[in-house]
């Protein structure tokens, strides 16, 4: 192999602390970011998402966080509420997935509102977004789409939430493995025809750490989005918490006049209600 | 025990040292002879704590009670100085086993030794409570077995200082597990918490057990605090009732020491016969006393020298490299923090060479990290001894070491500590990224400059004052060094990267950084692939590595998993260059994977002993410590010398400014704000590296790192890590 330090730009000192020089450097900024947003996205936890801006809540530490009990503290699931078939786990995606009223702000159901129940999305090797047959170890996934519709001067916002029911935790920890491998592997993604994201980072935090109690493990990742029909580069979001047997996620795409902070605000709000509807349907009972 | 060092002294008092029995919080004890030929354990107080009025006073006091306790159950102090430069104190030697090392080696005493042993033990407790003492850490490894009876060591002198441990709520003195419940709950104990100390060695002689368990401190002392003892496996009643009144939580309901003796119906041993203890036992006693004595300078005859004391190898707390050492370490920060928080007026103006400043060293010494945590503290002791010994140093450097053990909420309160203390200059530490993250915010509101080398997260939230400095490589940094390492050479094309979140924050950072950077620093492409924590079979995702070409391997998880990676690699005569994280490096691995560890590569933020620019330091360290520098101990030393450098700069410019009349001590101080500013806008030149802070995040600029590989079983430092052609 070579070094290519040469051929780019004369020299590339990448790092996220010296001045860095071309793409690099919103490359490095980002991924900085996108560790801090990972941090304060998950430290407000379910139900708190949206009262706190994410550059506040970069500087929240653990001590400064405890301020309530944590949902891992508190949560204790109950074995006989966990699905085991099919039919049950899809009775729990309905209960816990996220509806028009789950962002916090004016949303509503886009066409088609619901995935095929039989198909969920692959990232292929040439990274590209498929619809392809579920994997052997889900019981049941449903994906919804929504948007917050245009008003003056911003463009409308295109969000989407998934629920996912496997066999057993281990699968769910696989296939958050898998989605930190996607982000690894393909930077920028194809999502449908017409449709990137791009110059993508994610931050990976696992329950207990950087006061990350939401969940046994958070992925948050930012890129930029670009659409033939809505222009960009615009603000792109994911979250995609795992717990249990179960996976959450949630995904905003910005549009024009829309901030970073209100599409993030939308994907930690509607993630922190089905975090809470999930734990409230599987724990136990007293 | 260990040699004597050139720094020791060849005699203290009337003793001719013979060697080394231990050191530690309050100083080294050395194993002496007296001119009329008996042996002693003399113990020498640090210098430190002999500048500090009140502990001398407290010395004093206590050494002077101490000679009057009258027993032959508890260790004789001979001989004491307490006003010279150096104070010391001289005990009997007894050259015999701890309760704890024979319970340990042989299990449980029978019960007729057990009720021996606790009417000795009351006599002794007895005498020291008689003499206006209390032992307060009455525990198995402070008491020492001889044929002819126990011998209770150690008894009240100083405690403060010597035997302390940090919990969530605060400092304890004393050994949990064995602490009675007023003094569990942070009170001071007075003679009933020693008899509540004795039932729980008692019960602890009699199963093999403390009766509140043992693990995490925190639990253990709760359990003190509210739970019944385990008394299981104690037929007698007569001995299960004692015990429970000596163990009640209400100290006026326990027997004093005096009438415990009197409740006990066994014979006390008669002269020198051993019947006390079973057979085993006796012959353990007659081994280590015999291994003890049979030391160079000691000659065979002391064997039967009346009056003993202070074995090697039952003074633990006095050992800095073994597992009680921590403990000591953990002392001798307890001792430090007093002198910072009460000696700010007294010792500065009779201290040579006018006032004092504190380093602090924020350190995991009891926890996860506790080997980089203790390496840190040696560092940076090495730093400021350099520093006192210069002839024209401003002011003198003191150390203090605070204890979190790896806890979050135990790095706030010590952050909260050091914060509070005027005295404290700057702050090395913390550990690991948790502790560090979770002190930050306090440091920040001080304004107190805080720089750790170990906690090298590639991003810590924004502070308002900007006092903390990562003056370690971030995860980001290190991964251009890894990158250039395995991907500078012909024939690799593509890097497998393996993510093992077992390893947590520090694995996921490592390999993300070190995915994102490949096809910017080169032409070469990776094949990413991540596996849960807790995975155990690697060999399909090593497969799947190999089948997609992977002319190079890098793995970022844990030690145990690295070595799963390298067997399968060795099984399939993988040959290509491999590397883990240097989160991996250490025993566990090389053991793990045995042969399979050989031609693993690090790329590592720590130098090592053997490079030629750490040879000085490692050669001051092997005086001072008797032992090769371990990892992360020049990075320490490295900032504890930019910040002495910093400081005394501030210290001489303020100096100069002042009008000559206001004097050498009417110099204004240099405010933490200002050593912020300074240290900001430094540049060092280290052991280890080269120094220089990025003005927005107060990083360390440049990429600096180390390279190891593993041969023949063992790591083999290669230099300093290749950097990107320019």
């Amino acid at each position: 192999m070579i070094d290519t330090a040469s051929r780019r730009n004369g020299g590339i000192a990448v790092t996220c602390h010296v001045p860095l020089r071309g793409g690099e450097f919103g490359l490095a900024l980002a991924l900085t970011t996108v560790l801090l947003v990972g941090c304060s996205g998950t430290a407000d936890g379910p139900g708190k998402a949206g009262e706190r801006d994410a550059s506040a809540g970069a500087s929240a530490d653990a001590g400064d966080t405890a301020a309530g009990p944590s949902p891992e503290e508190s949560f204790v699931p109950d074995p006989a509420r966990l699905p085991r078939t099919g039919a049950e786990a899809r009775d729990l995606i309905d209960r816990v997935i996220a509806g028009p009223d789950s962002f916090g702000a004016k949303v509503v159901k886009r066409s088609p509102y619901e995935s095929d129940p039989d198909t969920w999305p692959v990232l292929g090797e040439d990274c590209v977004w498929q619809q392809r047959k579920p994997a052997r170890s889900v019981l049941a996934t449903l994906t919804r789409s929504f948007e917050a519709p245009a008003e003056a001067g911003k463009g409308p916002v295109r969000l989407a939430a998934v629920v996912t029911v496997h066999r057993t935790r281990e699968d769910a920890t696989w296939e958050m493995a898998e989605s930190i491998e996607e982000t690894m592997r393909c930077p920028t993604q194809q999502l449908r025809k017409g449709e990137t994201i791009g110059s993508m980072v994610a931050a990976a935090l696992l329950g207990g750490e950087s006061a990350q109690n939401s969940s046994e493990d958070f992925l948050s990742e930012v890129g930029k989005y670009q659409s033939s029909e809505l222009g960009g580069p615009h603000h792109y979001s994911w979250q995609q918490a795992q717990t249990l047997q179960f996976t959450v996620a949630v995904t905003g795409k910005g549009a024009e006049g829309r901030t970073t902070k209100e599409i993030d605000r939308f994907v930690n709000e509607a993630q922190g209600v089905m975090l809470s509807r999930l734990e409230n349907a599987v724990e136990k009972q007293s | 025990m260990d040699d004597l060092r050139p720094t020791d002294p060849a005699r203290v008092g009337g003793h001719r040292l013979l060697g080394r029995l231990g050191a530690g919080g309050m100083g080294v004890v050395y194993l002496g002879r007296t001119d009329a030929g008996a042996l002693a354990a003399v113990k020498v107080i640090l210098p430190e704590l002999a500048e500090d009025e009140d502990f001398r006073t407290r010395f004093r006091r206590e050494a002077e009670a101490a000679r009057r306790v009258d027993s032959p159950w508890a260790v004789r102090v001979t001989d004491a100085d307490t006003e010279s430069e150096r104070p010391w104190l001289a005990t009997e030697f007894v050259p015999g086993p701890t309760l704890s090392d024979v319970v340990a080696r042989r299990g449980p005493l029978p019960v007729r030794s057990v009720a021996v042993l606790g009417r000795l033990l009351s006599r002794a407790l007895a005498a020291v409570h008689g003499a206006g003492l209390v032992h307060r850490d009455v525990k198995p490894g402070n008491v020492l077995l001889t044929a002819d009876g126990p011998r209770l060591i150690d008894f009240g002198i100083a405690r403060a200082a010597d035997a302390t441990v940090l919990t969530a709520t605060g400092l304890v003195v004393g050994t949990p597990g064995f602490l009675p419940p007023e003094q569990a709950s942070g009170n001071t104990a007075g003679s009933a918490g020693d008899v509540f100390s004795l039932g729980c060695l008692l019960a602890y002689a009699a199963t093999g057990r403390p009766p509140f368990g043992s693990g995490a401190v925190d639990a253990l002392l709760y359990r003190t605090l509210h739970d019944e003892p385990d008394l299981d496996g104690i037929e007698e009643p007569w001995l299960r009732g004692l015990l429970q009144r000596c163990l009640a939580k209400e100290p006026a309901e326990r027997p004093e020491a005096a009438a415990l003796d009197g409740l006990i119906t066994e014979d006390v041993p008669a002269g020198e016969r051993a019947d006390w203890l079973p057979e085993d036992i006796v012959r353990i006693i007659a081994d280590r006393s015999a291994a003890l004595l049979a030391l160079p300078g000691i000659d065979a005859t002391v064997a039967e020298e009346p009056g003993p004391p202070e074995p090697a190898p039952g003074r633990r707390r006095f050992l800095l490299l073994t597992a009680g050492g921590a403990v000591a370490l953990g002392a001798g920060a307890f001792a430090a923090l007093r002198i910072g928080a009460d000696g700010t007026g007294g010792n500065a103006d009779g201290a040579p060479g006018g006032r004092r400043w504190i380093i602090g060293v924020h350190a995991d010494l009891t926890g996860p990290q506790s080997a980089a945590g203790r390496a840190q503290e040696r560092g940076v002791r090495l730093a400021v001894d350099r520093f006192n010994a210069l002839d024209d140093r401003p002011f003198r450097l003191a150390v203090k070491v605070l204890d979190d053990a790896g806890d979050p909420t135990r790095s706030a309160q010590v952050a909260e500590q050091f914060a509070g203390d005027p005295e404290v200059a700057a702050v090395i530490g913390p550990t690991s990224d948790v502790t560090a993250a979770a002190a930050l915010s306090r440091y920040d509101e001080a304004t107190l400059p805080v720089l750790t080398v170990s906690a090298l997260q590639i991003a810590f939230p924004d502070r308002a004052n900007a006092s903390f400095f990562q003056a370690g490589p971030s995860y980001a940094s290190l991964s251009i060094p890894i990158v250039n390492r395995l991907l500078l050479r012909p024939e690799v094309e593509r890097l497998g990267i393996l993510i093992d979140r077992a390893g947590g924050q520090a694995a996921y950072q490592a390999g993300y950084a070190t995915n994102l950077m490949t096809p910017n620093l080169t032409t070469g492409t990776t094949h990413p692939r991540v596996v849960p924590a807790g995975t155990s079979v690697f060999d399909p995702v090593v497969a799947d590595l190999l089948s997609h070409r992977s002319d190079a391997v890098f793995y970022a998880g844990d030690a145990t998993g690295a070595s799963r990676v390298a067997r399968i690699l060795a099984d399939l005569s993988y040959t290509g260059p491999r590397m883990a994280q240097h989160t991996v490096m250490g025993p566990e691995f090389l053991k793990q994977a045995g042969a399979a560890a050989d031609g693993w590569e690090f790329i590592a933020p720590f130098t090592d002993a053997s490079a030629p620019a750490a040879a000085t330091f490692a050669a001051a360290h092997s005086k001072r410590f008797g032992a090769a520098p371990a990892a992360w101990s020049a990075e320490a030393y490295d900032v504890a010398g930019l910040v002495a450098r910093e400081l005394a700069a501030l210290a001489d410019g303020a100096a100069k400014s002042t009008k000559p009349s206001a004097g050498p001590s009417g110099a204004p101080r240099p405010t933490r704000p200002q050593l912020t500013a300074a240290i900001a806008a430094s540049r060092y030149e280290g052991v280890s590296r080269s120094y220089a802070f990025d003005e927005e995040r107060q990083q360390l600029v440049g990429q600096d790192a180390h390279l190891y590989r593993v041969k023949d079983g063992r790591l083999d430092y290669l230099g300093p890590a290749p950097k990107p052609k320019s």
